[in-house]
């Protein structure tokens, strides 16, 4: 399954897709495992 | 989320925020107080993949969207420069310590965000808390 071919059910594990730091790093949600996580997508930042 | 963050780590959860905006405004967000990573997902897969949508021109400058703007305005929100794409909406997720997807909010227009209340109940209710379920049994 891709991401653009139909959205995530619940019970799937999330798509670790690379998302980028402030620093310009890469940075994947599964580094942060072991622990429950609160994900805000926010409209944009501003 | 600021205020709340140290509630939710109490209940042994992270917190991480997402925008399509630019690196430098994520940089400007942390050095602000953030006490979250700010990350960005510039081509949108994370947001693809949680089925959150965009909304359309006509809705951004639908009246109601401006009443929602007023809201977070008396709430205190202050609006600075937009990056990223405007047209863009939010939502909220919860992953359990395997990376599995246990619950979303998705916005279905400008200002649909959950109520922090409600957020908190969710992960409580998934047991977000010390010896819930939604806690790993690696004990990390």
């Amino acid at each position: 399954m891709t991401v653009e071919e139909r959205p995530l059910a619940i019970g799937d594990v999330v798509t670790d897709v690379p998302l980028q730091t402030f620093d310009g790093g890469e940075f994947r949600l599964s580094s942060l495992r072991g622990r429950p996580l609160l994900a805000v997508c926010v409209r944009y930042y501003g | 989320m600021r205020e709340a963050h140290a509630s939710i780590e109490a209940l042994g959860a992270r917190v991480v925020a997402v925008g399509t905006g630019s690196t430098a405004q994520a940089r400007r967000l942390m050095e602000t107080g953030t006490p979250f990573p700010c990350l960005v997902d510039a081509d949108r897969r994370l947001y693809r993949a949680l089925g959150l949508g965009r909304v359309g021109w006509r809705t951004i400058f639908d009246p109601a969207t401006y009443m929602n703007y007023w809201r977070a305005w008396r709430r205190g929100a202050r609006q600075g420069d937009v990056s990223g794409d405007p047209r863009q909406l939010s939502g909220v997720a919860i992953l359990d310590p395997e990376g599995r997807l246990r619950w979303r909010h998705v916005s279905r227009t400008v200002g649909d965000y959950p109520s922090l209340p409600d957020v908190m109940t969710r992960l409580r209710e998934l047991g977000g808390g010390r010896d819930g379920p939604l806690r790993s049994r690696r004990g990390a």
